[in-house]
This record gives C-alpha cells, sequence and structure tokens, in this order.
C-alpha cells in the first residue's frame, strides 16, 4: 500500500489533471504541495 | 485523514478529495463528512483516467472481502451511504487512489488503488511528503 515514486513522463500528468474542465485542480499545488485523493465514491 | 489534518498543514501541504458526481454532490459529502478540506465532484471520472486510476471486478470490490472479512464488510454495509452509491455518475467497481503532487505541477508520488481497502496509510503519505521535500 505504499505510494510509488512517480518520475519521468509520468510527471506531466499533473498537465492533464489540470486541464480537466471544471475540477481547476491546479489551485491547490499552487503554493504547496497537494495530497489528492480520490474517493471511491461520495458516501 | 480528518483527525490528521494537522500532519499536512504542518507539512504546507492542501489536501483535496476528488470523488465521482457533481460538485453539488462533493459539497453535500464534504458537509456531511464534516471535512475541511475540499471536495471536488468529478462527475465524468476524467481525472480518474488520467491517473489511469482501476476499476475492480465484483470479486474484489464485494465479494472478497464479505468472504475474508465478513464482520467489518457488514459493518460497513449498516454505516454505508446507500443513497452515494445510487448516484446517477457513480461507479461502484470505480477503485481509489493518491497523488501527491509538487509544488507548481509535478506528480511525485502515486498510489493506484487495487481493492477498496486498498488505501496507503496517513503515515506513508506523510513519509512521503517529507521525503519530496528532502529532495527539493
Amino acid at each position: 500500500m505504499a505510494l510509488r515514486s512517480v518520475t519521468g513522463s509520468d510527471a506531466a500528468l499533473t498537465d492533464g489533471l489540470a486541464s480537466v474542465p471544471g475540477l481547476e485542480l491546479s489551485r491547490y499545488w499552487q503554493d504547496g504541495p497537494a495530497v489528492l485523493l480520490f474517493l471511491r465514491h461520495f458516501g | 485523514m480528518q483527525s490528521e489534518l494537522d500532519g499536512f498543514r504542518q507539512r504546507g501541504a492542501s489536501v483535496v478529495a476528488v470523488g465521482q458526481g457533481t460538485a453539488e454532490e462533493a459539497a453535500h459529502y464534504c458537509e456531511k463528512a464534516g471535512a475541511e478540506f475540499p471536495c471536488i465532484g468529478d462527475a465524468g471520472r476524467e481525472a480518474y483516467r488520467v491517473l489511469s486510476l482501476k476499476r475492480g471486478s465484483w470479486w474484489t470490490v464485494m465479494l472478497r472481502s464479505m468472504l475474508t472479512k465478513p464482520l467489518e464488510s457488514f459493518a460497513q454495509i449498516r454505516n454505508a451511504d446507500l443513497a452515494a452509491s445510487q448516484l446517477a455518475a457513480s461507479d461502484v467497481l470505480q477503485l481509489g487512489g493518491v497523488a501527491i503532487v509538487r509544488r507548481g505541477g509535478a506528480l511525485s508520488f502515486l498510489h493506484v488503488a487495487e481493492a477498496p481497502d486498498d488505501i496507503p496509510s496517513n503515515a506513508s503519505v506523510f513519509d512521503a511528503l517529507d521525503r519530496m521535500c528532502e529532495r527539493a
């Protein structure tokens, strides 16, 4: 259950995250690191 | 996560929950959970696809845990918000994950869940944040 370190081109996956319409995720890593928790569902 | 929010704050990290659903459903979840961090609705699961987060099978999501951890499974069912599983945008087989993004936007750590209970501990997330700071 450890997090794997990301290197190389995978580091740019955040470009894709930042471009998801309506989410505006990039605002969360402007001033410091961001921990994004992807939930299975709300509830 | 909520109970250890100070640990994230001490490391200067923002915590954001992303879930399947609309912005309204995300806001409802945040309020109900008493979360002091933002909850974002990704109704189309586009961000999930960007990170190649997995969908489980009926075996991994439902049956295995009921057979191997029956008491915990029934407790989860008893406490579940069934309304959430019935949301139009909700895929019950979708699994979760954790992504840690460095200031400025580079993805530094990623965990892609293999099962519903495959969730990194807060301690392992803190360790990753600390390692990331050491490298900076």
